[in-house]
């Protein structure tokens, strides 16, 4: 069903809800999946895509596999959970890495996608995909104490090409995976990005488009949302010259005027 | 492999001796390796005795991370009772068992750490009569309503007392509750897994965009 987004007075767009595509179901996306099926109604049809078995190692934070699952392909523990926890969710399980051969038919068959990979490549893959499918996504990362999430609405906010423009070098992202991470971390960067996803399901503007959330639970929790801004010349095209009523609209006027 | 910081043998700072085993160490490496955590700091979390206590509904979620990080004991206490929770309690036990997980109606002795998660005014006469238990040596008290707010009281205050005002009628819920309460369940962690060497007391607001923190040394 399409339904009007609801932009509070800035542009709107045309978003259809209900089909959920979650791409990866680690720290970020279990967290994503069972808030989106507590939430119910919104969240009927969900895809899940994932090509890892659970290992003993993911049990401390991706709190829906059981010891009995190690072993088993995520998706297919995580699909079982959900037909015995929430049965009138409509799944569907894919084993299968996100690559170039699969991501196009992947993101037009859904209107909502949540970016909870842990690879820059995949990241990167989504954003460009999601941008030229036209299909808004969610961004979620987490390393050791700290998460980012930020929602890309394409054409109209910045997009995480515009952000971190390339993805980082090999050396970068093998510290972020040195660095550990903790479970509620990622849950609370899970959560807000299924809160996303269910606002663009009830056609309300997601509360991250062209914002970015990080959070830094390294000394008490720092929680900060702070505009992004589209870079000229990013492929997204979603940055637009300031009109000059926009430029008249932000300068100071005098009294008189 | 021996991830970075686990250890053996060694004394865990509540006086009982713990050690970890290959598949603790295994099952709890991706946290064990953030800094400050360790091995100590999981020792700490698989020694630790915690009460949490909330709605059904707010509190499913926190009971889950914290049974997957291995926090030893954790009694639960359900405002309105613990009809219909049982089930969330039976599948919290399935999901690790390192760690034990029990119906808390009656404080029951020493608690390192009571997580209290206050999203309605039943949740809120709960938290109330927990605050007045002695034997609570660390505190996380998160509030659900707008805006958004958590009080970290770390074992170092003396004594460790909650505030009041973290104790007043329930106000309308923030749209960012689930989120708070994921935030209030890593300061838990933090304090159990002594994260920080010298915890200070702190208020952390959120207002749906921003926290602002203001730290009592």
């Amino acid at each position: 069903m399409a339904l009007r987004l609801s932009t509070g007075g800035r542009s709107t767009t045309e978003m259809a809800t209900g089909r959920i595509l979650i791409v990866g179901l680690g720290g970020l996306g279990v967290p994503a999946l069972w808030a989106l099926a507590r939430a119910g109604a919104g969240a009927k049809r969900l895809t899940i895509v994932d090509p890892d078995p659970v290992e003993l190692s993911n049990l401390a934070r991706q709190v829906i596999y059981r010891s009995r699952d190690t072993g088993t392909p995520k998706v297919e523990a995580a699909a079982r959970w959900l037909v015995e926890r929430f049965p009138d969710i409509n799944v569907e399980p894919h084993p299968i890495a996100l690559d170039a051969s699969n991501a196009a038919r992947l993101v037009a068959a859904h209107d909502f996608v949540i970016d909870a990979t842990d690879s820059p490549a995949a990241k990167f893959l989504i954003n460009d995909t999601c941008i030229a499918a036209q299909t808004p996504f969610v961004y979620g990362g987490v390393v050791g104490m700290t998460g980012q999430a930020m929602t890309v609405i394409p054409g109209q906010a910045a997009c995480i090409r515009c952000v971190f423009e390339t993805p980082p070098d090999d050396d970068e992202s093998r510290s972020c995976r040195e660095a550990g991470i903790v479970g509620p971390v990622a849950g609370a960067i899970g959560e807000m990005q299924a809160a996303e996803a269910m606002r663009a399901g009830r056609a309300q503007m997601p509360l991250l488009s062209g914002k970015i959330l990080t959070y830094d639970a390294s000394g008490p929790a720092r929680v900060r949302i702070a505009a992004v801004s589209p870079r000229p010349g990013c492929g997204c095209r979603a940055w637009k010259p300031e009109s000059r009523d926009a430029r008249s609209r932000r300068e100071p006027q005098s009294p008189g005027n | 492999m021996r991830a970075a910081g686990a250890s053996r043998n060694r004394r865990a700072t509540n006086g009982i001796a713990m050690t970890l085993t290959d598949a603790q160490i295994e099952r709890y490496s991706r946290q064990i390796i953030v800094p400050r955590v360790g091995g100590r700091g999981q020792e700490r979390l698989l020694g630790a005795r915690m009460l949490l206590a909330g709605d059904a509904r707010d509190i499913e979620a926190p009971l889950a991370y914290l049974v997957g990080a291995g926090v030893g004991a954790i009694g639960v206490r359900v405002a309105g009772g613990q009809d219909g929770f049982a089930g969330k309690i039976a599948a919290a036990r399935e999901l690790n068992a390192d760690v034990a997980v029990t119906v808390a109606d009656e404080p029951q002795g020493r608690v390192d750490l009571a997580l209290l998660i206050v999203g309605s005014e039943a949740a809120r006469k709960v938290a109330d009569e927990i605050v007045s238990c002695r034997d609570v040596r660390a505190w996380v008290v998160a509030r659900l309503d707008a805006p958004g707010k958590i009080a970290v009281i770390p074992d170092s205050q003396s004594p460790p007392t909650v505030d009041a005002s973290m104790l007043t009628p329930v106000g309308t819920r923030s749209e960012a509750a689930d989120f708070i309460a994921m935030l209030a369940t890593a300061e838990a962690f933090k304090l159990i897994a002594g994260y920080a060497e010298n915890p200070s007391r702190a208020i952390i607001e959120f207002d749906g965009y921003q926290t602002r923190v203001r730290v009592h040394p």
